[in-house]
């Protein structure tokens, strides 16, 4: 049932540096989940999300980068998917 | 009660033979209808004083219960008093002043310097927005295509002639 959405998720922790990926609907449910991103992160993320699209609500919903020394967080929206890739620094 | 409604309007009841709503049923004993009804009727008439006395009594005590903030006159307090009162509290007060409340803060603010250098810095990389977008644009449409995949018939059908 959710094997392409495996598929893509598969695809994503092969890229070089990933080490987490989760992907969330509208409302916060987790989609998917896998490597260091955790499940209950899905609603963070979701919220996260939905804050930066009200600074410019007319826009494409932006893409947030959350970095620390070593490691960064991405976030970005589709429609009423919100997607987050965790991956290590150069 | 209505057992014993029934048993006091029995005799001034003109229709006494013709079956009615009132009409028992079963045929009941005139000793057996006795007994309940002198106790009621006789219980009944002395119960209404005391019943008087105890609301009396309930709203004596309620009255006396409440204050009337209106009727009260107003309160006055000599200048003299006042200002003992108000030097009395604020020496009470800066006794037990409080440590001041820790402020909590979940996002800080950076300082110039700091804020200056991190703007400075390398802007993200065009790969990771590549990344991130196509991710999201791939799960978006796996998603859309989730479907239930039936192994077997999901109407099953009963042998119902």
């Amino acid at each position: 049932m959710e094997k392409e959405l495996d598929k893509v998720v598969e695809e994503i922790m092969l890229t070089p540096k990933v080490t987490g990926c989760i992907f969330a609907d509208h409302q916060g449910l987790c989609l998917a989940a896998k490597g260091t991103a955790h499940v209950d992160s899905a609603g963070i993320l979701v919220a996260i999300s939905e804050q930066a699209c009200k600074l410019q609500p007319n826009l494409k919903p932006p893409t947030i980068y959350l970095e620390s020394d070593d490691k960064m967080c991405l976030i970005q929206r589709h429609g009423t998917i919100t997607g987050g890739i965790f991956k290590h620094k150069e | 009660m209505g057992c014993c409604y029934s048993i006091c309007h029995n005799d001034s009841d003109p229709q006494d033979n013709v079956p009615n709503e009132r009409t028992h049923l079963l045929e009941v004993p005139e000793q057996q209808q006795e007994t309940p009804s002198p106790t009621m009727c006789a219980s009944t008439p002395p119960r209404k004083p005391d019943e008087q006395s105890a609301l009396n009594r309930i709203l004596h005590e309620t009255a006396t219960n409440v204050i009337d903030v209106g009727a009260l006159g107003p309160y006055s307090l000599e200048a003299n008093a006042y200002s003992e009162r108000v030097r009395a509290y604020t020496a009470r007060a800066a006794s037990a002043a409080l440590p001041p409340p820790i402020p909590v803060k979940l996002l800080a603010d950076v300082p110039p310097t700091l804020s200056k250098v991190i703007l400075n810095g390398p802007p993200p990389d065009c790969a990771d927005k590549e990344l991130i977008t196509n991710a999201v644009k791939k799960a978006a449409a796996a998603i859309s295509e989730l479907r239930v995949e039936h192994h077997e018939d999901l109407v099953v059908p009963f042998r119902v002639p």
